[in-house]
């Protein structure tokens, strides 16, 4: 027997090996919910492959011009021998070309060698130890055998070539139904097609929660089978790189969430076995080798610990790092439904706000006509039906804290300065819901929702301002979904527009010290608005001088989610890892724009900056002005 | 010690809320244990509420406290005494030892079950014992502290043994209404003055400008009662161990206090809770369930020592049910300096020992000086 | 059921006190969950009442399973309609205070009256254990200020008004308000047995006028009287030794009467 047709059955053998594993993984997949995907999804897959997934990797060149060269090689040669040797047509042309392929794909793996010499922390080591000897053979071998073939073989060294080549085959062809690291090929590329958020492959921003069937008894996500098969999909995807790690605030606090354990977890709940193959960094602790799940097993506790889905702030920063666009805060909030809506189990002080949302519909159990105290001397108009204005102004929940109320009241200042028609919401402002839906309370976001979208159908507003990006993300994108379609502006964005357009005459901030800002999660990841702020910024006279991670990867503060309120312990408290950010940045002042944000970081002890919010340094220029 | 009150050049002022100093009239340091109360209120002696016969009574039932009356049982018998006519006579009957005068707490007769104390749990006999004094005087009114003492118990139990047009939780009254929260506090509600008014503390002011006759009835003999509940007695606590929310002496650390041991002793020498403002749970200091503040627990103590905290607006929202604080801070300029009743300025340690230390000998001299009462 | 006794839970319409929505009555939810604890699913959870009550689904997403509805006639006496309801029933657990109305606290009372059996309040855990001799036996744990616990032994049946305090964690899950059901008993003609004085709500809320006894001063007392209360509030001592300053707090405590000694 040649040695070509070797190769040959080699081939087909993985070919089918793969198919096998597939098809075997697929029915796991399958096993969740039934999701509306457009298989059209497939022959979009090159672009959000070479557009969408690599202008994540790309902001680590190192790891993005290795992955080129490997999978591209490999895909390459594997093109290659499925023509040349799958078809039978033996041409010494393409072999060359194989070479040339596998050649490339070997410079890749040198460059995985490398980096798995000494790996940073956040990479999982384990099975993805052996991923360069494993490429390395499939490659050596196919250059082995292309390189040889033409002239005379040796015995010894063709069945070293084959050799070498059916270790890398096996790498590849079992991984996906093995649920090896080469999983992530297969699956990373079905999940491009079948991603549950495809909207984000067309540049939108697409961050809302989508909301419970609640009356077709949709509770959450109690097992592994309770997500869609494409959120199952998803997970396969996951190449254990650890970025999300690195990047959430939770896991730098010691408290026990690692976003990569949970989706490694989840995936072992998908595969019905445990975590002890696990490789990565723990969840700060909670040992690995304890926990095991199933498709139809309840996820918490025995696979997951409902610490660990309660020590999340929605922050986004997982799903804003991760190459392969896993959504794991859906996952999370998924998870916590099921907890909140059929068992009532929620941590800390939690169940005290949820259930004064459903009595008062705030969520410190307030009255609601308190809400406004503080502009009682600013004259004021107040929304009612029949008397159409132009922004209707929604406090939210700061206004209940007299801290917050300092920027409340500047904004109001320079809402009046600009001449703008404006009018607060009175007495008939609800919570949004924002935080209950966060904390898996669909139900009572639901009814909150409900009242406010009717509240607002009896007034006549053209656009809602708001200073607080909770209430902005729900009303603007997840309220449009239970019917309620409003134009909602940020105030850094309208204080901005009105500067811009030279309505709101800004004089020079008097402000001397060294200045950052702080990029609030549910204003920048969640809704891109970064620039809006550091223009209002400039045309105070104010330079930024950012912090390490700032913008679309800004660190959160802490306050989302309801974290504060789960108040799962850690040995830091993020917020004030967030403050050492902005010393290290030589800020003696932050800048923030959120209600949750001041009182994260004003809540931070010891010698800290100080903490104004935007609107507060704009307020203060027209006094300078005066 | 000498005889002669020798002035202190330093003694402690007042500070006006103009910021001027005041020595207040009356107040002198020294080891005077009743400094505070003013030399004209002490001395003035106060007039008989009325010197006419009773044709009519008043009652005021309540448990005594290791032989005192707290003012919540007080104002019990300053509502009975307020609202009575001249011709009414006002009948306290005290369940408990009791070692000062109820005739100056406005009581004109007096009966004293000592072995009816609050620590004991036998409300058959107390309600047997209370219902044969109804029968003997039939008051028009009685009236009793709402209490979890066992006051509050025991009026329910008077009243639904006689079906009475009832009462509780009386925020307001006067001679002819009671008014009680509605609806949680919601709303207030009137009613005429029914016979049994169960009083919700700090409804009535104690102080009274007359006194009662006083005269100490012989207690009668206690029934024999088969009582259907069997008392096990009260548990051994630890008053450091008190959850927050409940505790009624809390001494509270902030970031001035060094020394977690000392806190400790000061706590166990006042019989207090522990507590600590959220920079001292942060620390590590204390565990979280210690905090108190807007982020941690509101408290509702009686009094509340503010040790090294500089009162941050959210520390402050945890503490606005308590009556009195007292502060110690190294800075006169803190916020919780506007918020205490009294504030001592200097270090933390320093201080805690001295009021270790002074509280240690008052301890010692009070029982000194109560076993000699005996 | 393994258990051979029988554990009952009023429960009452709440009223929250800032917005007046409807709810579950705080202490009543949490006697609903110490009945839970006794005797788990066979708890049996009686509302005397209109079955359209709206916070009963609170009850009902608090776990209460099914909820037994008596109407109440234009008596509207509850304790006569519990009494004959829940007469064979060994443990009657109640809240300490309603949230509607005046909250007297006194239904437990005259339940325990009406049935003619003992009744504890401000109970915090309550244990049932078979006795030697005859039967079940309950031991009661019993909230009492300043921290302090009582316990307290007593034969069944008995009523028993739990403490807000008690140690529960009430837990409210949307799915089990849906599942819950309420089932409606036939109005009972019952007696009245318990006196409610004429309450009239006012409407405006103000704070209470404290009871103050009369008092005829002379013109120096009220003006020292000034003096004092001008200077009220926030004493600080900012001089002398650590000793004077002690002793100053000590005055203090005194001085209110914070200490007993």
């Amino acid at each position: 027997m040649s040695v070509a047709v070797a190769v040959t059955v080699l081939f087909w053998v993985s070919v089918a090996t793969l198919a096998i594993g597939l098809a075997r993984r697929a029915r796991l997949w399958r096993s969740g919910r039934e999701a509306t995907v457009e298989w059209t999804g497939l022959l979009a897959v090159p672009k959000r492959y070479f557009v969408d997934l690599h202008h994540v990797v790309a902001r680590d060149p190192y790891i993005a011009n290795t992955h080129i060269a490997t999978a591209g090689g490999a895909f390459a040669a594997l093109v290659l021998v499925a023509i040349n040797y799958g078809l039978g047509l033996y041409a010494p042309v393409l072999d060359w070309a194989i070479l040339l392929a596998a050649a490339v794909m070997l410079t890749g793996v040198y460059f995985v060698w490398m980096r798995r010499r000494h790996p940073p922390l956040r990479l999982s080591r384990g099975a993805w130890n052996r991923l360069p000897y494993t490429l390395a053979a499939f490659a050596l071998g196919l250059a082995l055998l292309t390189l040889v073939s033409s002239q005379t073989l040796s015995a010894g060294i063709a069945i070293a070539a084959l050799a070498l080549l059916l270790a890398g085959s096996a790498e590849l062809a079992l991984g996906i139904g093995a649920g090896g690291p080469m999983k992530h090929a297969v699956a990373g590329l079905l999940h491009l097609a079948f991603h549950p958020r495809p909207e984000r492959f067309a540049g939108v921003r697409s961050t809302a929660l989508s909301p419970l069937a609640l009356s077709n008894n949709d509770f959450g996500t109690r097992t592994p089978s309770d997500f869609l098969w494409t959120e199952l999909l998803s997970f396969d995807a996951c190449v254990e790189c650890g970025k999300c790690e690195q990047s959430c605030p939770a896991f730098g606090a010691g408290q026990p969430l690692n976003p990569k354990k949970l989706i490694q977890d989840l995936v072992a709940g998908l595969s019905g076995s445990n975590d002890s193959a696990y490789a990565g960094r723990p969840y700060p602790g909670i040992p690995i080798g304890s926990h095991r799940g199933a498709l139809s097993a309840a996820i918490i506790p025995k696979l997951i610990e409902a610490e660990t889905v309660w020590s999340c702030t929605t922050c986004r920063a997982c799903v804003e790092e991760c190459p392969m666009l896993i959504e794991h805060v859906d996952a999370i909030v998924g998870m916590r439904r099921s907890l909140n809506l059929t068992q009532g189990e929620v941590p800390g002080t939690a169940p005290e706000t949820l259930c004064n949302l459903r009595e008062t519909e705030t969520q410190g159990g307030h009255a609601r006509t308190a809400r406004y105290n503080w502009v009682i001397d600013l004259d004021v108009s107040v929304a009612a039906p029949g008397k159409p204005v132009d922004l209707l102004l929604i406090a939210g929940e700061g206004a209940f804290d007299m801290r917050y109320q300092r920027t409340l009241r500047a904004l109001v200042k320079l809402l009046k300065a600009a001449r703008v028609d404006f009018a607060i919401l009175g007495e008939r402002e609800r919570d949004t819901g924002d935080t209950a839906r966060r904390l898996g309370d669909e139900a009572t976001f639901q009814a909150l929702a409900k009242r406010n979208i009717e509240t607002f159908a009896s007034l006549d507003f053209k656009r809602i301002v708001t200073s607080d990006p909770h209430v902005l993300h729900s009303l603007r994108n997840e309220y449009p979904a239970l019917g309620g379609k409003y134009t909602v502006v940020h105030h850094t964005a309208l204080l901005a527009e009105l500067a811009e357009q030279g309505k709101l005459q800004l004089g020079k901030s008097a402000e001397a010290r060294a200045l950052t800002y702080h990029d609030p999660c549910y204003l920048g990841r969640y809704n891109g608005e970064t620039e809006a702020p550091r223009a209002l910024l400039r045309k105070l006279g104010i330079e930024v001088r950012e912090m390490q991670r700032s913008g679309l990867r800004g660190r959160c503060c802490g306050g989302g989610g309801g974290a504060p309120l789960t108040d799962i312990p850690g040995k830091q408290r993020i917020p004030d890892i967030r403050m050492a950010d902005a010393r290290d940045a030589g800020a003696d002042v932050i800048a923030v724009a959120c209600p949750q944000c001041t009182a994260m970081l004003e809540g931070v002890a010891g010698a800290r900056a100080e903490v104004l919010d935007i609107a507060e340094l704009a307020a203060a220029s027209l006094e300078a002005r005066a | 010690m000498s005889d002669v009150k020798r002035v202190n050049p330093r003694r402690p002022y007042r500070m006006s809320p103009a910021g001027l100093r005041r020595i207040v009239l009356g107040e002198i340091a020294s080891a005077d244990p009743h400094i505070g109360v003013t030399a004209h209120e002490a001395q003035q002696a106060k007039p008989l509420r009325t010197r006419e016969p009773a044709k009519r009574w008043h009652m005021a039932v309540a448990h005594s406290d290791r032989g005192r009356l707290d003012d919540h049982a007080r104002e019990a018998i300053a509502a009975a005494s307020i609202l009575a006519t001249a011709d009414t006579g006002i009948v306290a009957v005290i369940l408990g030892e009791l070692h000062e005068n109820a005739g100056e707490l406005g009581a004109d007769k007096i009966v004293v079950f000592p072995d009816l104390d609050a620590s004991r749990f036998q409300p058959q006999r107390e309600e047997a014992v209370v219902h044969a004094l109804l029968d003997d005087f039939k008051p028009a009114h009685v009236f009793m502290p709402d209490n979890l003492r066992g006051d509050g118990d025991l009026g329910r139990r008077l009243i639904a043994k006689d079906e009475a047009v009832a009462a509780t939780h009386v925020i307001e009254l006067d001679a002819r209404h009671v008014s009680v929260g509605w609806s949680g506090g919601a709303a207030i509600a009137k009613a005429p003055l029914p016979r049994f008014v169960l009083l919700a503390p700090g409804a009535v002011d104690a102080k009274l400008p007359f006194v009662g006759a006083g005269e100490l009835l012989p207690a009668p003999k206690l029934p024999s009662v088969v009582e259907a509940y069997r008392d096990l007695g009260l548990e051994p606590m630890e008053t450091a161990d008190i959850a927050l929310e409940e505790a009624d002496f809390i001494v509270s650390a902030g970031n001035g206090v060094e020394n977690v041991e000392t806190l400790g002793t000061l706590a166990r020498t006042l019989g207090a809770a522990v507590g600590a403002s959220r920079v001292a749970v942060d620390e590590g200091k204390f565990s979280r369930d210690k905090q108190i503040g807007a982020s941690g627990k509101s408290v509702n103590a009686t009094t509340y020592f503010a040790i090294g905290i500089s009162g941050a607006v959210q520390h402050l929202q945890g503490i606005k049910g308590c009556r009195h604080v007292i502060a110690i801070n190294r800075d006169g300029g803190a916020p919780i300096v506007k918020r205490a009743d009294l504030t001592v300025i200097g270090d933390a340690e320093e201080l805690m020992q001295a009021l270790i230390t002074r509280v240690s000998q008052a301890r010692e001299q009070g029982e000194v000086s109560r076993s000699k009462d005996e | 059921m393994s258990n051979a006794f029988t554990v009952a839970v009023l429960i009452s319409a709440g009223r929250h006190p800032v917005s007046g929505a409807p709810r579950a009555c705080r202490g009543d939810a949490v006697a609903m969950a110490l009945g839970r604890r006794m005797a788990g699913d066979g708890v049996r959870v009686v509302h005397a009442g209109a079955a359209e009550e709206p916070s009963l689904q609170d009850y009902l997403a608090l776990g209460a399973g099914t909820i037994e509805v008596l109407p109440l006639g234009n008596s509207g006496d509850a304790v006569a309609a519990l009494a004959s309801h829940l007469k064979s029933v060994d443990v009657i657990l109640t809240g300490s205070n309603a949230e509607s109305g005046a909250g007297s606290g006194l239904l437990p009372y005259a339940l325990a009256r009406a049935l003619a059996r003992p009744v504890v309040a401000n109970v915090l855990e309550a244990r049932v254990q078979k006795t030697a001799v005859e039967g079940w036996d309950v031991e009661i744990r019993q909230f009492l200020p300043k921290g302090q616990r009582r316990r307290i032994g007593c034969a069944l049946p008995l009523v028993i008004a739990v403490h807000p305090l008690a140690p529960v964690q009430l837990k409210y899950a949307y799915a089990r308000r849906v599942s819950g059901r309420i089932e409606r008993f036939p109005e009972t003609p019952a007696e009245t047995c318990v006196v409610q004085p004429g309450w009239t709500v006012e409407t405006a809320s103000r704070r209470p006028i404290r009871l103050k006894a009369r008092e005829t001063k002379s013109g120096h007392a009220r003006m020292q009287a000034a003096v004092v209360a001008e200077a009220k509030g926030g004493v600080v001592a900012f001089e002398g030794s650590t000793v004077d300053k002690a002793q100053v707090m000590l005055n203090y405590l005194r001085e209110h009467r914070l200490v007993d000694f």
